[in-house]
């Protein structure tokens, strides 16, 4: 018996495990390298070949890994004539649109306006996802005037992270959320409790939640971690050859300042006075779109690397551009996860960022 | 660049469309007219030196040179006017309507589909493909019992679809009436005893599958994807009747190229220039052809297949 991995079901190998991504049903399953290695360079396995050559100990695991390929249905059978009628999907990645995801970032001393970054940035560049995030409080009223903004231009979604309003209830949140249907999730942090305060009721949008968690600025942008993954075809083929979080971003920082993102130190000017070619003809605009992960340390061994985000503005060695995330706390040798925070390794970076503060709230 | 959309408010993929002409080419200018749109206005210039030029609503200029994409919707006389009276009916018959008839007889050099392509006659498709030499399930419509019991009988299984439109609306003034069909699966227990008549209805021999193919055309090119729905038992007759938690498996595939050939043929014959096939390979290796559907769905297969239909649309919009 043939089987063939169907063409939407990508093995990715690690150093010491493999993942089986499904691009379709957006979701990943463990499988070991043993049985990744058991497929050809057309992804078939030849059963009979196979089982011929084993004991009948080995035939029982192998009889489990094939089990595990046809109850998620990853494999299907297939006749040697048939071989040609399954093409390849193809890899590419592209986009209709120069930058296709923004990050505004905001405090109580931002003066910068928002009608300037949709005007300025966003409508020329052909953006169509913001992030907004504000560190500190900001009023319905002022979010309902930036909401409003964004609601009636070509934005197709919004996700929110702000700090809680004191006195703000369930009962007032929902409905003024109602009238954006733009809004994918708002998350309220520096909150009491961590709770959902609503699920999804529009197609994915809509989405409430609050969390404890004080996120008073950008240096806590950047955590890798499993719940982060993101299985999707899109994203996948990005990762394969440009950078998972930096490639078509752009940003505004709590200052107005126009940069890669809000956590970097290089400016490309100030949204007041320069435009967005101006900011994008800058050599380094584009200096980290197409770093990939096979190209990084440490990630380039790891099952993960096309499903997590490349942060670049926070590594374990800032001297080194090929350098892993800092805030990873996964050792593809070992497949365990540690706290990232306290690994020694990683002190001095620690230091480096100034991101000790971090960790004292 | 001057290029004319027609189609729904919330349809997806013409905002993905729009997306990919804006990118490509940033000094073109788009009028989209959207779901009913009536006509209250038209003027039609024409002379040699000019050539043909038509406004429409005192601000969509349609010439030559436009672009013009019918993806959905409607374009129109108003109707309210026509039905309050036959007098009104026949003067914009008389008046209008030939011009309208002109619009969508594709004058312009570059277009991806037209109204009129909604109106494309299944019979004459499966006429066309017996004629390309394409295999068809055999085929039968009836009003009779008893010659419905024979074609059962004759093929065991059978399925029954719409004759023409699996999504039909007909409003009156106290309700709104919608009807969807897919395809149904019929064997001689479905059939009464007693003869009895309905409406002329459409019956095909079942025809067992490996996997269902669905191919965009576009100009010439297909874009194709294998179905697997013969693994879950939801999706086994129609792989319309999704199941959402495991969908069925959708991969790319290449048809063979002696029956892209017939179907080619049969798209310009027919004066399409964009459609979906539906298409059966049986066990034994044989393709049927079922249907095409003018105007389809698209972003489902650019998505599963990452094929950037999209994009191959807003090119081939923009690019002569
Ligand atoms: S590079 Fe790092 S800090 Fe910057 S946006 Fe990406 S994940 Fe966040
Ligand atoms: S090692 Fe790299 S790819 Fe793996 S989880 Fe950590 S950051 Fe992601």
């Amino acid at each position: 018996m043939l089987l063939k991995l169907f063409t939407n079901c990508k093995i990715t190998k690690g150093n010491n495990r493999s993942i089986i991504c499904d691009l379709q049903r957006e979701s990943f399953t463990y499988i070991p390298n043993s049985l990744a290695n058991l497929f050809d360079r057309n992804y078939i396995i030849d059963t009979e070949k196979v089982l011929a050559q084993l004991d009948s100990d080995d035939k029982k695991i192998f009889n489990e890994y094939i089990q595990l390929l046809e109850e998620n249905e990853f494999v299907f059978k297939i006749e040697e004539n048939d071989f040609g009628i399954f093409p390849e999907l193809n890899p590419e990645f592209d986009y209709p649109a120069e930058i296709s995801n923004a990050i505004i970032d905001r405090n109580q001393n931002s003066t910068y306006s928002f009608k300037e970054v949709l005007n300025k940035i966003l409508i020329p560049s052909n953006c169509r996802h913001v992030q907004i995030r504000s560190y500190d409080i900001m009023e319905l009223d002022e979010l309902r005037i930036v909401l409003s903004l964004f609601e009636d231009s070509f934005i197709k979604s919004i996700d929110i992270v702000i700090k809680d309003f004191p006195n703000l209830g369930d009962k007032e949140i929902k409905p003024f959320l109602f009238n954006f249907k733009k809004v994918r999730t708002l998350i309220l942090h520096s909150s009491n409790e961590n709770k959902l305060i609503q699920k999804e009721n529009n197609f994915g949008f809509g989405v409430i939640f609050s969390i404890t968690q004080k996120i008073n600025s950008s240096a806590h942008c950047g955590i890798i971690q499993e719940e982060y993954f993101n299985v999707n075809m899109q994203n996948y083929f990005e990762s394969n050859s440009y950078n998972s979080c930096l490639n078509k971003k752009i940003s505004i920082d709590v200052n107005g300042d126009i940069k890669n993102c809000p956590s970097m130190s290089q400016i490309f000017g100030n949204i007041k006075n320069t435009s967005l070619k101006e900011a994008m003809s800058h050599k380094d605009f584009k200096k980290y779109w197409n770093i990939h992960k096979d190209q990084i340390e440490i990630c380039k061994d790891c099952e993960f690397r096309y499903i997590c985000t490349d942060c670049r503005a926070y590594v374990e060695d800032p001297s080194n551009d090929r350098s892993r995330p800092l805030k990873c706390g996964y050792d593809p040798y070992t497949n365990e996860w540690s706290e990232w925070s306290t690994n020694p390794l990683k002190q001095k970076a620690i230091e480096n960022y100034n991101l000790k503060e971090l960790f004292n709230n | 660049m001057n290029i004319v959309i027609q189609s729904e408010s919330h349809d997806l993929s013409t905002d993905d469309v729009i997306s990919w002409i804006y990118h490509l080419n940033k000094t073109s200018r788009i009028s989209k007219l959207d779901d009913f749109t009536e006509v209250n206005d038209i003027s039609l210039e024409m002379s040699n030196a000019n050539k043909v030029s038509v406004v429409v609503n005192n601000n969509v200029n349609i010439d030559k040179e436009t672009k013009y994409w019918y993806r959905r919707g409607e374009f129109d006389i108003d109707k309210k006017l026509t039905k309050k009276s036959n007098l009104n009916r026949n003067l914009c018959d008389e008046t209008i309507r030939p011009i309208l008839d002109y619009l969508d007889s594709g004058i312009n050099q570059n277009y991806l589909n037209k109204f009129a392509d909604n109106s494309v006659n299944k019979l004459k498709l499966l006429e066309k493909a017996i004629n390309l030499d394409i295999n068809i399930p055999d085929t039968l419509i009836t009003s009779e019992l008893s010659q419905l019991k024979e074609f059962v009988t004759q093929h065991k299984k059978v399925i029954t679809k719409p004759i023409k439109n699996p999504f039909i609306n007909f409003n009156t003034t106290e309700y709104k009436v919608k009807f969807t069909t897919h395809s149904k699966l019929i064997t001689s227990d479905d059939l009464a005893d007693e003869d009895y008549k309905f409406l002329p209805s459409f019956f095909q021999k079942y025809i067992e599958k490996k996997i269902e193919i669905r191919s965009f055309y576009l100009k010439g090119a297909f874009y194709s994807m294998a179905i697997f729905s013969q693994q879950n038992e939801k999706t086994k007759i129609d792989y319309r009747n999704y199941d959402r938690t495991k969908p069925n498996r959708c991969v790319p595939f290449n048809l063979p190229d002696d029956l892209k050939e017939k179907l080619t043929v049969m798209m310009e014959e027919l004066e399409l220039n964009s459609g979906s096939f539906d298409i059966i390979l049986t066990p034994d290796n044989e393709y049927y052809f079922l249907e095409v559907n003018p105007i389809g769905q698209f972003q489902w297969l650019s998505k599963n297949c990452n094929y950037y239909l999209e994009k191959r649309i807003a090119k081939s919009l923009i690019n002569e």
